[in-house]
């Protein structure tokens, strides 16, 4: 269910705000129908998340859009304007580059950049932010920038790169697909990280936007000769501190 | 098995150390344009390293020498050409598409054990160590060279060098001796390796202990295993998936029923019985921290008297719970 201020929500009260048509009600229709309980300080902290969950989203689809290449760590590339590329194959800020600048060069000039599925997940998470805060409060909220795997992550997505087991997903969430059996020579297919775009609706960097069985077909073409296990979805979602991140804009003064 | 390595060192090597990759490129490639036999020998010698037959590798193509190579050679410069130029091994190299013959099982060893030295020359030397280790482990299960893939991780993790692809083969051997070859390392003076290993050991008293324990959790850790070896398992987790994921983990079901598990896929030795399930079916109710009072006091009651510990089992959940509390002291 949804609570705001630990009163239960009635959802018929949001229909002409989010119209039953729109990407916000599944969202809205799956919390509230939820045997978890999805509890918000006010209305508009609940209207943040829904923000940030379709910000995710279309920066995720226009991260797909990009001309930004997959690549594995050791063929990372970025462009040097902006970003230092380390000896393990991530990118790290530049002194004095502005981060919602350098965020923003990756999908304006994306063909300088190529890297790898955890990379491009981060890079979305924080475009996400970037396209629904202030681009100063955003300075401020991660003056240094580490992209790459789920070992660098800032305190923001910190349960993104955790993942919790969970029994509803929603548009915006980051899900794994697990390939156990995959091809020695290939460990860039163990596994996909995604976004979920709607229901049944995943993007991962360097295959597109697919349905649940395309991205397990895809991933089963990357096994070992003679596997047996199938590649599958992990009930376990990512999200970033959404409260947070509300709280941090509500006490915001540029 | 063929020789996977020498001690002694090759004479192509020796040039290299004493005189750098590019002498030794140049004087090969004389070599070979005036000798292609005895090019062929300084390279099929059997103390040769695979850093140097990879460093040679534009040469021995610009010379045609792949014919005159031994298999070993033939075979890892063949697997070099799959992963990089993404060229398939073919029967003319003796070789077989599977990648699971013998053959190349004892050249990526040879590549592996003898490329370990030189690991850090290039970003695709590195890759060919990569994948040679994962091949041994995932395909070959070759257990033999777990302590020189543990060395290697640690090495690069000092040096900021990837090390995703070689921990991911490490753990996809499901080997609990693995576990004690990264504890040494929570002993070590440099804090990167202190810190790895703390971080590939989660789940552990080590966290309890908290950090800056760490770099003295060594003896209470090998204590922890020893209690917990029979009991553990390796899950599916990996840095590729998650920020902080649990590699391996302790089966307190089994460790309250004392039964010894797979390590692999967490199955007993021997098969529960009636009576087993139905003690772990009042288990699983209770909360974590009761598990855990209850596995612990059960291994070591089951350890120094076994008859007081088919005792103990019989009674309720309840009653084995107040009694492990009082003689542990409410330890979990």
């Amino acid at each position: 269910m949804i609570q705001i201020s630990g009163k239960p929500l009635d959802l018929q009260t949001l229909e002409s705000e989010y119209p039953r048509s729109g990407p916000e009600w599944p969202i809205l229709e799956a919390m509230s129908s939820s045997r978890e309980n999805y509890g918000y300080a006010s209305l508009d902290q609940l209207r943040f998340e829904l923000k940030m969950r379709m910000a995710t989203v279309k920066a995720a689809r226009e991260l797909d859009q990009s001309d930004m290449d997959f690549a594995i760590f050791r063929k990372s590339r970025c462009n040097p304007a902006y970003w230092s590329r380390t000896d393990n194959g991530g990118f790290v800020l530049k002194n004095g580059v502005r981060p919602s600048e350098a965020i923003r060069d990756i999908y304006l000039n994306g063909s300088q950049y190529a890297t790898e599925c955890a990379t491009a997940m981060l890079i979305v998470f924080y475009k996400a932010v970037l396209d629904v805060v202030p681009d100063a409060l955003f300075d401020r909220m991660f003056p240094e920038i580490e992209l790459m795997d789920w070992r660098h992550v800032d305190p923001l997505f910190r349960n993104v790169g955790l993942m919790r087991s969970s029994g509803d997903f929603f548009a915006g969430d980051r899900r794994y697909f697990m390939n156990p059996d995959v091809n020695p020579e290939t460990p860039e297919w163990q596994g996909e990280n995604v976004i979920v775009l709607g229901p049944d609706s995943y993007n991962r960097h360097g295959i597109g936007i697919h349905k649940g069985a395309t991205m397990i077909r895809e991933l089963n073409k990357n096994r070992v000769g003679g596997a047996e296990q199938s590649a599958y979805l992990l009930d376990r979602a990512g999200r970033p501190d959404y409260t947070k991140i509300w709280e941090m804009l509500q006490t915001y003064h540029p | 098995m063929q020789e996977t390595g020498s001690n002694t060192t090759g004479y192509l090597d020796r040039i290299r150390i004493r005189s750098g990759n590019e002498a030794m490129k140049a004087g090969f490639l004389k070599t070979g344009q005036s000798s292609r036999e005895k090019a062929a020998a300084q390279m099929n010698q059997g103390g040769l390293r695979f850093a140097t037959l990879f460093i040679l590798w534009p040469e021995i193509d610009a010379l045609s020498l792949d014919a005159d190579l031994i298999p070993r050679n033939r075979t890892a410069l063949a697997f070099c050409r799959r992963i990089l130029r993404g060229a398939e091994l073919s029967s003319d190299t003796g070789e077989s598409s599977s990648g699971r013959d013998e053959p190349i099982h004892s050249a990526l060893k040879w590549m592996f054990l003898t490329g370990a030295q030189d690991d850090g020359l290039s970003n695709e030397f590195d890759q060919m160590m990569d994948v040679a280790a994962s091949h041994l482990i995932r395909t070959f299960h070759d257990a033999d060279i777990l302590p020189e893939l543990v060395r290697m991780i640690f090495r690069r993790n000092r040096k900021g060098y990837y090390i995703h692809d070689l921990v991911w083969a490490l753990f996809s051997s499901r080997d609990p001796r693995i576990l004690s070859l990264i504890a040494r390392y929570l002993r070590s003076q440099g804090s990167k390796d202190a810190a790895l290993a703390a971080k590939l050991l989660k789940n552990t008293p080590l966290e309890e202990a908290g950090a800056a324990a760490q770099n003295r959790g060594y003896a209470p850790y090998l204590s922890w295993l020893s209690e917990n070896q029979p009991y553990l398992y390796f899950t599916q987790d990996g840095f590729h998936q998650s920020s902080d994921p649990t590699l391996c983990s302790v089966d307190l079901g089994a460790k309250y029923l004392c039964r010894k598990i797979s390590p692999q896929d967490r199955q007993p030795s021997d098969s529960f019985s009636q009576s087993d399930y139905s003690h772990l079916d009042a288990f699983r109710q209770r909360e974590e921290a009761e598990m855990a009072l209850l596995a612990k006091y059960s291994h070591r009651l089951h350890r120094t008297n076994a008859a007081h510990w088919n005792k103990w089992m019989e009674y309720p959940i309840e009653q084995q719970i107040q009694i492990a509390r009082k003689r542990l002291g409410g330890a979990s």
